[in-house]
């Protein structure tokens, strides 16, 4: 015969044993580093298919809202290209550039399917990824403004850092005035506003002044328009301003999203670590 | 008691030292580098007596697998294997349990038992333990091919060295 437990009851020993193989478990995942990659990888793919499902599911119900919004972004698309057509006199099919050649940007959709607004630092999911020619460090935008930038991608998945993240910067600028400065966001739990720093306190800045991207930092075009100044300050002993500004992108209610790709990252990035090297 | 105490903590320091210093940097590879590692180090929680408490056994078993872990940089993968393989020891040791059952003060010795019971209880357990530990280490059931192969190396070998350490040390409890 075996002896019986007499501090604990068997259930006691099933708990102690769990507990000790989670420890186990977390000190594998935590300091042995391709064990903590293949865990990752995996965790990334099955919440990503997980939530994928649901998002598909979910997709059904707002088919008919998601229509208009792609309806008008289109029209809204054609009647810049008229313009432009009526303005320069070139025909529409002129202006299709190739990508070796002249094309810089190239915009790949997809869809949202996940997207957190509550925490700190917040995360997005997209249902695309490698296979679609995403990569890491690419702008990430949506029908008003910008969303975030890709951190990690897998072959179907891209986790993108939210603009409500505290390690997100956007590089920004007030239109026609051009002084640039850095968006980011204040984390003050107001989702509807974030901050635009570093702009000199001599600038003379309106409340209204409308904020637009700088095309600085080669992950976003320059000029899509971000938000509107509704507040300003400097704080003491600071020589720039603190401008709140509100968004136009309503970041609460996103379904779809453009990844910015760049033709001329690589260029940059090699001519940058160059004079890095200097 | 204290005499039980002096036994397996003695073995366990002797196994420790047997495994870091010498085994562990002999990792032989016919096949290719690390492809067998020998693990001798669960005979110091396999050979702990029936009478030990089973919470003491899985603490015991959990603490001697950390130590080996930290000093092989492979944090938890001994700790959760050793863990596993005393939790599978009863249900071994049921099945394997000789007409007269177990004195409760013994310890599952070559001594006591003899070879074919000792050899088939310790290739046993000594199987799960490795075979946990490979699975931890690819961590992938993708390369389940090299986790057997590994697996069925490092435990033949093994084996064969800690039969060789029972028959030197040679305890009675």
């Amino acid at each position: 015969m075996l002896p019986r437990s007499k501090v604990f009851s068997e259930l006691g020993n099933l708990i102690l044993f769990l507990v000790l193989e989670g420890i186990s478990f977390y000190l594998i995942i935590t300091f042995n580093d391709s064990q903590a990659k293949i865990y990752h990888n995996s965790v990334n793919v099955i919440s990503g298919s997980i939530a994928g499902q649901a998002s598909n599911i979910r997709s059904y119900f707002s088919l008919k809202e998601q229509n208009n919004m792609l309806l008008k972004e289109n029209a809204k698309l054609k009647s810049k290209l008229f313009n432009l057509v009526e303005k320069q006199g070139a025909k529409p099919e002129d202006l299709q550039l190739t990508v070796s050649e002249n094309q810089i940007f190239n915009l790949i959709s997809a869809r949202v399917v996940n997207n957190s607004i509550s925490l700190r630092n917040n995360f997005l999911s997209l249902n695309k990824g490698r296979k679609a020619g995403i990569t890491e460090n690419q702008g990430v935008i949506g029908e008003n403004g910008v969303i975030g930038i890709t951190k990690a991608v897998n072959d179907n998945y891209t986790t993108v850092l939210s603009i409500f993240n505290s390690q997100t910067k956007i590089s920004a600028r007030i239109k026609d005035k051009g002084y640039f400065g850095s968006l980011v966001w204040s984390n003050n739990g107001d989702v509807r506003y974030m901050t635009l720093n570093d702009i000199p306190k001599h600038v003379p800045i309106k409340l209204g002044d409308k904020v637009e991207t700088s095309g600085y930092s080669n992950l976003f075009p320059s000029g899509i328009m971000l938000g509107k100044i509704v507040g300003k300050k400097i704080p003491p002993g600071s020589s720039t301003y603190e401008l709140k500004v509100r968004l136009y992108q309503d970041m609460t209610k996103i379904k779809f999203a453009y990844v910015v790709v760049n033709y001329e990252t690589p260029a940059l990035d090699s001519l940058y670590l160059q004079t890095k090297s200097l | 008691m204290n005499l039980a105490l002096l036994n397996n903590g003695t073995r366990f320091v002797i196994l420790l030292l047997l495994q870091v210093i010498v085994f562990s940097q002999a990792r032989i590879g016919p096949l290719g580098p690390y492809y067998i590692d020998i693990i001798v180090f669960p005979l110091a929680y396999l050979l702990l007596p029936f009478r030990t408490p089973r919470e003491l056994q899985f603490l015991l078993a959990f603490g001697f697998g950390l130590v080996v872990d930290l000093s092989m940089q492979s944090p938890g993968l001994h700790a959760g294997a050793s863990v596993f393989t005393i939790a599978v020891r009863p249900i071994i040791l049921r099945l394997i349990e000789p007409r007269g059952g177990y004195d409760k003060l013994h310890s599952p010795t070559l001594q006591r038992f003899k070879w074919p019971w000792f050899a088939t209880f310790i290739s046993t357990l000594s199987l799960v333990h490795i075979l946990f530990y490979f699975s931890m280490e690819v961590f992938t059931p993708l390369f389940l091919g090299a986790i057997l192969i590994k697996t069925l190396l490092s435990w033949f070998v093994s084996t064969l060295f800690i039969f060789l350490i029972m028959i030197i040390l040679n305890p009675l409890d």
